[in-house]
């Protein structure tokens, strides 16, 4: 329950508090469960028991519920102890929390897709900063969903690529509507040059230069 | 230039725990670069009975750090722990290691140059100190799954004992090659010290599948001297298991080698030993040479393939089939063909081996999964 709404609970007796606060919570557990019936039929009621509170809030909080469940059910699948699997997903849950807030904080007027705020929870895993996922919304036209820009963004810089690099060049990317098809190429071609033992920012020079995409930061290959 | 007799090292032995960790790094180090950046950081606490050769046994608990920094092109390290001794006193260690490589062209892609350089320093709590600087050239011949180097590095040492340092000269060479999560490194050294030649072959053995990762070690010297302390053989090995992405535990034991540089004596060891890290890291295949980033046009008529070499049957389970297992079949060239029907987006996904083991196929972007293991990424494209 979140704070903004206690003062009016406060004013409400004790027994419509309890009612209500009863209702909400058969709504969500009706909610977490109703948009995916299969979940509940493949998850083991402990499994589910640990989960269960843990998504009410993720749905609650607007996080990207649909790829905690997925955390879940890959639990199941790898046969994960039931009280992992929580521990897993609650710290998952934490670090969407953590990079939408951040996100919402730099961008207070943009709409984050869940696609998106998963993308970015795993970019900054590898290193990406929010300052550096904020440019590359910010070179947002319109509408187009940022997933696989920002998931790739994250992989370059995994791959050695300086954060602040990186992000002018997807930044770029995002700004001038390369189609994502060529951009998606950038890993693969940064690897090539890489593993001819250049620096990882000529590596990234050299990807540019062959797929032809203008280098937003002028650099020449090797430079 | 002086050089140490093993029987001078009797009072102070117990200060001698870097041996192993220097020869395993040692070998190590002769590994070829890294296909992109990493950062380790590590805390072991362990407990550990050690018979030095010259010593009776006693117990030494310790504890350790590890800081890394790897990248394609550049690697530095940091070590530093402290050790006590069962009636014996205390010591604390540090090393560093630096190493870069390069290409000298583009058109010679398998070739990479190396410069290394290592500095250890330790002290015991008697005021007894000892230091070492080793510094290396290599070449690489590095291809995916085998690889060699030759090379030669020139190192000092100097201990309280000595008014001058110890210096010697360390042509090396090997070869290491890699068969799914199995590595395995052959290494030849002919250390030269005091004119006397110490020729030694190493084989380390590593793998990592699942929550272990284990590491199995053995080789031998022989001098030019009739006889030698320096003349032995050492077998040993360590397993990991880790019970979440951040705590793993830690045994090994075995025999490791007198160091002929700084005169340090063998012994036999066990430890068990618990480490800590903010998140558990794997060494970077080589082999990872691409993203697997497909249009949805490719997606979508089952054109993802992925190699999985050795496996006689792969399924996959990932995001999009709520992590359902479904049986892969193969296409002619003998890869493993992804159902068709991926839209555009981002999926994780995880390939389970002959019914047991879950991989990330080589060549995948992949993240750290949260159960002990890692997920891969499809990545699909539109357009």
């Amino acid at each position: 329950m979140s704070f903004t709404r206690l003062p009016l609970m406060a004013r409400l007796p004790l027994t419509t508090r309890l009612v209500l606060a009863g209702a909400a919570h058969l709504v969500l557990a009706t909610a977490v469960g109703a948009q995916q019936p299969e979940f509940t039929a493949r998850v083991d009621a402990q499994t589910l028991a640990v989960v269960q509170p843990l998504l009410e809030d993720a749905l609650r909080d607007s996080l990207p519920v649909d790829a905690l469940r997925s955390k879940v059910l890959e639990g199941v699948a790898k046969r994960v102890p039931a009280a992992q699997i929580g521990r897993v997903v609650s710290e998952l849950a934490d670090e969407f929390r953590a990079v939408r807030t951040g996100l919402r904080e730099r961008l207070p007027s943009t709409v984050l897709a869940d696609a998106e705020i998963v993308a970015a929870a795993m970019a900054s895993r590898h290193g990406v900063a929010l300052d550096d996922l904020r440019a590359v919304w910010e070179s947002r036209p319109n509408g187009s969903s940022l997933d696989v820009a920002v998931t790739v963004l994250g992989e370059l810089v995994r791959r050695g690529v300086p954060a602040q690099e990186a992000t002018e060049v997807m930044s770029y990317l995002v700004q001038e509507r390369v189609p994502l098809s060529l951009a998606a190429q950038i890993p693969g071609k940064f690897d090539g040059a890489a593993g001819a033992g250049v620096s990882p920012v000529a590596a990234l020079t050299e990807a540019l230069r062959v797929l032809n995409i203008p280098n937003p930061s002028g650099r020449r290959p090797g430079g | 230039m002086t050089f140490f007799d093993a029987s001078s090292w009797r009072e102070t032995e117990p200060g001698r725990t870097t041996a192993l960790l220097c020869s395993l790094a040692l070998i190590w180090m002769t590994s070829p670069p890294a296909a992109c950046a990493q950062a380790r950081w590590e805390i072991d606490v362990n407990a550990s009975r050690i018979q030095y050769d010259t010593l009776a046994s006693l117990n030494a608990p310790s504890l350790s750090s590890m800081v890394e920094w790897q990248s394609p092109s550049f690697l530095a390290r940091l070590n530093g722990g402290i050790t006590g001794f069962e009636g014996a006193g205390w010591s604390t260690q540090g090393r560093a290691d630096v190493a870069g490589w390069l290409s000298p062209s583009d058109g010679l892609g398998l070739l990479r140059l190396e410069v290394a350089g290592t500095g250890a320093a330790s002290r015991h709590s008697s005021g007894f100190d000892s230091f070492l600087t080793r510094g290396d050239a290599r070449v690489h011949l590095a291809g995916r799954r085998v690889g060699g180097w030759g090379g030669m590095g020139v190192a000092a040492a100097k201990s309280s004992f000595d008014t001058e340092s110890v210096t010697g000269i360390v042509p090396t060479a090997g070869l290491w090659a890699q068969s799914g999560p199995l590595r395995a490194t052959l290494s030849y050294a002919h250390t030269s010290v005091a004119g006397e030649r110490y020729p030694e072959t190493n084989l380390v053995l590593a793998s990592s599948r699942g929550p272990v990762d284990v590491t199995a070690y053995g080789g031998f010297r022989r001098s030019t001297l009739e006889s030698s302390t320096y003349d032995q053989e050492w077998l040993g090995g360590s397993a990991a298991v880790w019970v979440n992405s951040n705590v793993a535990l830690v045994l090994s034991g075995g025999r490791y080698a007198s160091d002929v540089l700084q005169g340090l004596p063998g012994g036999d060891f066990v430890s068990l030993g618990i480490r800590l890290t903010p998140r558990r890291s794997r060494p970077i295949s080589r082999m990872e040479v691409a993203p697997i980033v497909f249009s949805s046009e490719r997606a979508r008529s089952g054109g993802i393939s992925l190699r999985v070499p050795g496996a006689e049957r792969v399924e996959i389970a990932g995001d999009w089939n709520d992590w359902q297992l479904e049986p892969l079949v193969r296409d002619a060239s003998g890869d493993w063909l992804v159902p068709p029907g991926l839209g555009p987006g981002v999926y994780r996904f995880n390939l389970r081996v002959d019914g047991e083991r879950w991989i990330v196929p080589d060549g995948v972007p992949e993240v750290e999964g949260g159960y002990g293991d890692r997920v891969g990424l499809l990545i699909i494209s539109e357009g």
